[in-house]
C-alpha cells in the first residue's frame, strides 16, 4: 500500500465519527433513490415479461369506430405473411340481474381470443390461446369472480347485459390480459362479439372501442410491422400499440405515484447533502491544520488534493456501499407496502444497474459538494503556521460560487430520476422558495428575539447571540427542520382533505349517477321516466366523437412511438394530439366552470355569417397542447371538416362529476352531427337510488350509468393505500434529516465545549450551559417547525384547490404533532449530544 | 483573599498508567500579595492553578481560599466562586469566538446578574485602551488586543483572587511587556491576590515572592 494510502485511511480511523457520520449521511440519501429506482426497474421489468399476455397479441389496432374498407384493406397489406387478427369490442354497459343493476366492462371477443396469455376460471381451469371458443356457440359469459359472487351469478344463470340476455358460463379468477384496474371499479365480462349486432355496438358510442389483436410470426419484431401499419393507416386517432407499448402504457400509470416518491428521494438527498457538506467543511477546518503542516514537510499541493480526494472517494463508496445494503433490506418490507399499488407483481430484490447508477451518483454528487474545500485547498500556506495565532479559513466569497457546479449536478439527478424536466424544475424551485424561506424568516425572527430580549435573561440572550452569528449551522438547521416539518404537515393535510371531499356527499352540486350513452331519441323519455320517480335529470350534453386535423392551417402528424420520448411531457403531448376527441355544445359555461381568457359564446352560430365557429377550451389540455386565444383548429367529425376559433380558455372543477369536455363549441355548429348524450342525475337518497337504477336498467338497457358514491368510494381506498405508502417513504426524509441534524448538533457541541468551558471557568454552573443550549434547541426548532407547518398547509392547500381542484380541509392536529414531533425530538438531540459539554469539567483550558 | 495549600496530591491517568503531578504540595498566599510560581512544562504548574480555580479536585490535601475549602464543594458552589471571587487569565486566552470583545468582558457580570454590566464593561475596556474595538469579534483582534481582552474580562467583575497561567506566553517580547505592565497596574489597583505561573523569570520578578515547582513539589 502507497504512503499516501496508508495516510488517507489512517486519517479517516483518527476522524473515525467523522467518517462514520459522513458514511451514513451519504447512505441516508441514497437509499431511497436505489429503492425507488429498483422498485420502478422491477415494475418495468415484471410488465415486459407479461406485455404479451397482457395485450393478448403481438400488436393492437385500436379506433373508436370500425376500421373503413379501405383501412381493412391496407392494414391486411401492411401485416406480414403468416400473421392471424382477430377483431374484439370493449365497451362499459349496465348488468343487471335479480333486480339489481351494475355498470361492467364488457369485452366482447372473437374465436382465438387470447392469442397469448392465459385465463383461470373456476370451472375450467387454466384456459390458454383460443380457450374462449365456447362463447361462440352459446349465448353465455364469463363473469369476474366478484361479480358473479355478488350477482350470485352460478353456471346456467341469466341476466342481462344492456339489453341482452347471456347466460352465466363460468367465473374468472385471474385474467392476465386484465391490466389495468379502473376508477369506476368496473369488473370484466367477457362475451363473443357474434352476439351483438353493430347497430348495438354503435350504439355505446362514448366508450366503446374496436380493437384488431394481431399475432406474427414467431420471433417477429413487431415495432417494423406497427411502422408500416401507421405508414398505411395515417389518422392519428386509429392507436397501433405493440405489447411493449402496452406495458409503458401501464408502467405510466405508476409513474404519476412515483413522481412523488422520486421527489422524496430527492428531498433526503438533499437533506443528505447538506449534512455531507457541513461535515467535510467542518473536517476540512479541522485538518487545515495537519495539512499545513503536509505541505511544510514537503508535499505538493498536488498531493495534499490527491490525498483528500482518496478519503473522499473512499467515503463516497463506502456510503453508497451501505445505501445498496440497506436498500436490499428494505425493499421487501417496500414492495409489500406498494403492491397493491402495483397492477403487476413486484420483485423484492434489488436491481444491480440501479445500485451502480447510484454509487456513481453519490460519489460525482460528493466530489461536487466538497469542491469549494478541495479547491480552497490551494490556498493554504505553510507559512500560517509561523504566525503568532494560526487561522485558516476556507476562502472567500468566490467560494459560494464554487457550490454551483454541485446544484447544477443536483439539478441533473432531479431529471434523471424524476424522468420530466419539469417535475425536476418544480423540485428544485420548490426547494430554493423553501430554502429561501426557511432560512430568511428564521433569520429575521431570531434577529427580533435578540434585539427583544432583556440583558438580565442572560442565557436566553446567549443562546439567540450564538445562532445569530453562526449563520451557517443556525441555518443549515433551519432548513433541515423546516423541511421535515412540512413533509410531516404535508401528507396529513392532504389526507384530510382528500377524506373531507369524499365523505361529504351532500357537498355541492355532486350528482349521484353519471349517465352515459343516452340516444337523442331517449332525452324526452328518460327526463320523464326520472321525474316520475322524483329525480332531476340534468346537464344533458351531446358528445360528438372527432378528430384534430389540424391547427391553425397546418396539419396534426401522428407523433413518434410513445416510448421514444425524452421526457413525460412530450409523450403526454403526443397522446392528447393523436386521439380523437370528444366534442360538445353549449351556450355558456356551467356552475363547476370559471372563465380564465377571453370572452365568453356571441351567442348561436349562423352559417350565413360565414363567421369560423367560436371554441371554448379547458385551460390546462390548451396549455399542454400549446394552444392560445385566437388559434383555428380543425376538427374531423364524421369526414366532415370542422373549424373553430378559440375564444376563450376555461378552467374546470373535474371533481364535480358534472359533464364537462376539453373541447365546447358554440351552440348551432355541432347539432347536426350524429351523437350520444350523457347526463347527470341529482342527488338522491340510498333507498330512492337504487329503486331508480332497478328501474332504469329495465327501462333504458342500452344507457349506462355510473354510481358516483361507488367511484369515490374507490378513489378513497386507492388515495388511502397511497398515502400510507408515500407516508411510509417520508420516512426515509426523517432518516436522513435526523442523521443531518445529529451530525451537526455532534459537531457543534464538539466545537463549542471550548466556550462552554470558558463559560463555566467564568462561573457559570452545568444548568447554565445546559440551558443555553436548550434554549437554542427549541428556539430553532419551534420557529422552524412553525414555518415548516405553515409552508406545508400552504402547499397542501395549492395542490388541493389548484392541483386537484378540490376542497381544502385542514387538520389541525397533524400541526400540533409535526411541531411537537420535531421539538421534542431536537430537544432529545441536544440532551444527547450537548450532554457531555455540560458535564464536562473545564479544566482542559488550563492544560490546553 | 487569603489561600492555603495543604499537602495537596494530583495523579492522572494517562494511557493506563498512573503519573502523579502533584505531590502533597503546600504553601500560602496573602491577601494582597502577588506570587508567581515558576517550574518546568510539566512539573505540575497548571494543575495548581486548575485546583485553585476549582476546576477540578484534588486526591489528597486541602486547598482554603480564605476560610472556605475547595474540596468536596458542589459544582454550583463552585461556578458561584469562579463568578464572585475569581479571575482567570490563560496563556491562549480563550475568548469566546461569538462574542465581540465588550461582550466576552461583560460575560462575568451578565452571570452574576448585574444590571451595569455594560457600563461596567466599557469601563474597563477603557482602562485597557481598547474602546475602539469593542465591537471587534476575537478573530479580528492581534494576540496583545485578545490578552488585554482576556485580562480585562478577567478583573471586570474586581474578583479576590486573580489567577494567571503564562499570560504573556503567546506575546511577542514588546506586546508582553505592555500587557504585564498592565495585568500589574491592575491588579494593584484592585487589591487582589495574584498567583501567576510563568516560565518568565522577568515576569516573576515583578511578583512579592517566587515559588519554584519540580516535579510536583515545591522546593
Amino acid at each position: 500500500m502507497s504512503p499516501l494510502w496508508r495516510l488517507c485511511f489512517r486519517e479517516l480511523r483518527n476522524h473515525w465519527r467523522f467518517s462514520v457520520f459522513f458514511i451514513l449521511n451519504l447512505a441516508s440519501g441514497l437509499v431511497g433513490l436505489i429503492l425507488i429506482s429498483s422498485l420502478l426497474e422491477s415494475v418495468q421489468a415484471s410488465l415486459d415479461d407479461r406485455s404479451q399476455a397482457m395485450l393478448g397479441a403481438d400488436l393492437s389496432v385500436s379506433i373508436r369506430r370500425t376500421l373503413t374498407a379501405a383501412e381493412l384493406k391496407a392494414l391486411k397489406q401492411a401485416l406480414p405473411a403468416g400473421s392471424r387478427s382477430i377483431e374484439i369490442a370493449d365497451f362499459f354497459s349496465m348488468l343487471e340481474s335479480g333486480g339489481d343493476s351494475r355498470l361492467v366492462q364488457v369485452r366482447a371477443v372473437s374465436d382465438g381470443y387470447p392469442f397469448y396469455g392465459t385465463l383461470t376460471t373456476r370451472e375450467s381451469g387454466v384456459v390458454g390461446a383460443s380457450g374462449v371458443s365456447g362463447l361462440e356457440k352459446t349465448q353465455s359469459a364469463w363473469l369476474d369472480q366478484e361479480l358473479a359472487r355478488d350477482f350470485l351469478l352460478t353456471p346456467g344463470k341469466r341476466f342481462e347485459l344492456g339489453g341482452v340476455a347471456f347466460t352465466a358460463q363460468d367465473a374468472v379468477t385471474e385474467d392476465a390480459t386484465a391490466g389495468v384496474l379502473t376508477l369506476a371499479a368496473a369488473p370484466r365480462v367477457l362475451v363473443a362479439k357474434r352476439w351483438f349486432t353493430p347497430k348495438y355496438l354503435d350504439s355505446r358510442g362514448t366508450t366503446l372501442t374496436y380493437s384488431w389483436l394481431i399475432r406474427l410470426p414467431a420471433g417477429m419484431d413487431a415495432d417494423p410491422v406497427k411502422k408500416a401499419v401507421e405508414k398505411l393507416i395515417d389518422d392519428p386517432s386509429v392507436r397501433v400499440r405493440t405489447h411493449k407499448d402496452a406495458s409503458e402504457g401501464l408502467a405510466r400509470l405508476l409513474k404519476y405515484f412515483s413522481d412523488y416518491l422520486a421527489l422524496v428521494s430527492l428531498a433526503s438527498l438533499s437533506l443528505a447533502a447538506l449534512g455531507v457538506v457541513y461535515q467535510f467543511r467542518r473536517f476540512f477546518l479541522s485538518r487545515s491544520k495537519s495539512l499545513a503542516i503536509l505541505l511544510s514537510l514537503g508535499a505538493t499541493h498536488g498531493r495534499a488534493l490527491q490525498l483528500l480526494a482518496m478519503e473522499l472517494g473512499v467515503l463516497s463508496l463506502a456510503g453508497s456501499a451501505i445505501a445498496i445494503a440497506g436498500a436490499a433490506l428494505a425493499l421487501p418490507f417496500f414492495a409489500k407496502a406498494l403492491g397493491p399499488l402495483s397492477v403487476v407483481p413486484i420483485a423484492p430484490t434489488l436491481n444491480w444497474g440501479v445500485g451502480l447508477a447510484a454509487v456513481a451518483s453519490g460519489t460525482i454528487l460528493s466530489f461536487l459538494l466538497c469542491l469549494p474545500q478541495l479547491w480552497s485547498l490551494r490556498k493554504l500556506k505553510p507559512v500560517e503556521l509561523f504566525r503568532e495565532q494560526t487561522r485558516f479559513t476556507e476562502g472567500n466569497s468566490s467560494s459560494t460560487l464554487l457550490y454551483l457546479p454541485a446544484l447544477v449536478g443536483f439539478a441533473a439527478l432531479s431529471i434523471f430520476y424524476a424522468n420530466s424536466f419539469w417535475l425536476a424544475a418544480y423540485f428544485i424551485g420548490g426547494l430554493t422558495v423553501s430554502a429561501f424561506f426557511f432560512t430568511l424568516i428564521p433569520w429575521a425572527a431570531l434577529g427580533v428575539l435578540e434585539k427583544s430580549v432583556s440583558a438580565a435573561c442572560f442565557e436566553t440572550r446567549l443562546a439567540l447571540l450564538h445562532l445569530r452569528r453562526n449563520p451557517a449551522s443556525t441555518l443549515l438547521i433551519c432548513v433541515c427542520l423546516g423541511l421535515v416539518t412540512l413533509l410531516a404537515t404535508l401528507l396529513p393535510q392532504i389526507r384530510s382533505s382528500v377524506r373531507a371531499e369524499i365523505e361529504t356527499p351532500e357537498k355541492g352540486d355532486r350528482p349521484s349517477f353519471f349517465l352515459l350513452d343516452i340516444q337523442p331519441d331517449q332525452l324526452d323519455p328518460l327526463r320523464e321516466f326520472l321525474t316520475k320517480n322524483g329525480a332531476k335529470f340534468l346537464r344533458p350534453s351531446a358528445l360528438i366523437r372527432g378528430r384534430l386535423v389540424s391547427e391553425n392551417g397546418k396539419q396534426t402528424q401522428r407523433q413518434e412511438k410513445l416510448g421514444s420520448f425524452v421526457t413525460r411531457e412530450d409523450e403526454q403531448e403526443s397522446a392528447f394530439r393523436n386521439r380523437g376527441f370528444n366534442l360538445s355544445y353549449r351556450d355558456g359555461l356551467s356552475s363547476s366552470e370559471t372563465l380564465v381568457s377571453g370572452r365568453p359564446f356571441s351567442g348561436a352560430w349562423e352559417a350565413i355569417s360565414q363567421k369560423i365557429p367560436e371554441v371554448s377550451v379547458e385551460e390546462r389540455f390548451a396549455g399542454r397542447l400549446g394552444w392560445k386565444l385566437g388559434d383555428v383548429l380543425t376538427f374531423d367529425i364524421e369526414g366532415e371538416q370542422v373549424k373553430g376559433q378559440i375564444v376563450n380558455i376555461r378552467s374546470v372543477r373535474w371533481s364535480s362529476f358534472q359533464p364537462n369536455f376539453f373541447v365546447v363549441f358554440q351552440p348551432g355548429v355541432l347539432e347536426s352531427f350524429s351523437g350520444v348524450f350523457i347526463g347527470i342525475v341529482d342527488k338522491l337518497e340510498a333507498e330512492k337510488a337504487r329503486e331508480i337504477t332497478r328501474a332504469m336498467a329495465k327501462e333504458f338497457p342500452n344507457i349506462s350509468f355510473i354510481k358516483v358514491d361507488q367511484v369515490l368510494g374507490r378513489i378513497y381506498a386507492v388515495s388511502e393505500q397511497m398515502i400510507s405508502a408515500l407516508l411510509l417513504t417520508t420516512l426515509w426524509v426523517l432518516l436522513a434529516a435526523a442523521l443531518t441534524l445529529y451530525s451537526i448538533a455532534r459537531y457543534e457541541s464538539y466545537y463549542r465545549m471550548s466556550d462552554m468551558n470558558l463559560l463555566k471557568v467564568v462561573g457559570a454552573g452545568q444548568q447554565t450551559v445546559r440551558r443555553i443550549f436548550v434554549t437554542e434547541s427549541l428556539t430553532v426548532s419551534l420557529l422552524s417547525a412553525t414555518i415548516g407547518s405553515v409552508c406545508g398547509i400552504g402547499i397542501a392547500y395549492v395542490l388541493m384547490r389548484w392541483g386537484l381542484e378540490g376542497t381544502f380541509a385542514w387538520e389541525p392536529a397533524s400541526i400540533f404533532v409535526a411541531i411537537g414531533g420535531v421539538t421534542g425530538w431536537m430537544y432529545v438531540q441536544t440532551l444527547l449530544t450537548a450532554r457531555r459539554v455540560w458535564l464536562t469539567k473545564p479544566r482542559e483550558l488550563l492544560v490546553a | 483573599m487569603s489561600v492555603r495549600v495543604e499537602g495537596v496530591s494530583k495523579a492522572y491517568n494517562q494511557s493506563d498508567k498512573s503519573v502523579t503531578v502533584l505531590k502533597g504540595l503546600s504553601f500560602e498566599v496573602k491577601q494582597g500579595e502577588s506570587v508567581a510560581i515558576l517550574g518546568e512544562s510539566g512539573s505540575g504548574k497548571s494543575t495548581l492553578l486548575a485546583l485553585l480555580a476549582g476546576l477540578d479536585s484534588p486526591d489528597s490535601g486541602q486547598i482554603w481560599v480564605e476560610d472556605q475549602s475547595l474540596v468536596n464543594q458542589s459544582e454550583t458552589q463552585l461556578a458561584k466562586y469562579r463568578a464572585e471571587k475569581l479571575g482567570i487569565v490563560f496563556q491562549q486566552f480563550h475568548l469566546m469566538q461569538d462574542l465581540t470583545a465588550l461582550e466576552n468582558i461583560s460575560l462575568p457580570l451578565e452571570l452574576s446578574g448585574k444590571r451595569d454590566a455594560k457600563a461596567q464593561a466599557e469601563k474597563m475596556l477603557e482602562s485597557v485602551g481598547l474602546t475602539g474595538r469593542a465591537r471587534h469579534f476575537p478573530r479580528e483582534l492581534s494576540g496583545g488586543e485578545c490578552q488585554r481582552v482576556a485580562i480585562a474580562r478577567s478583573l471586570v467583575s474586581r474578583p479576590k483572587l486573580l489567577l494567571a497561567d503564562e499570560p504573556t506566553g503567546n506575546l511577542d517580547a514588546k506586546t508582553a511587556e505592555r500587557v504585564s505592565e498592565l495585568l500589574f497596574n491592575l491588579v494593584a489597583e484592585f487589591k487582589s491576590t495574584f498567583i501567576l505561573v510563568t516560565h518568565s523569570e522577568v515576569l516573576a520578578r515583578r511578583c512579592h515572592r517566587t515559588v519554584r515547582i519540580v516535579d510536583g513539589m515545591i522546593v
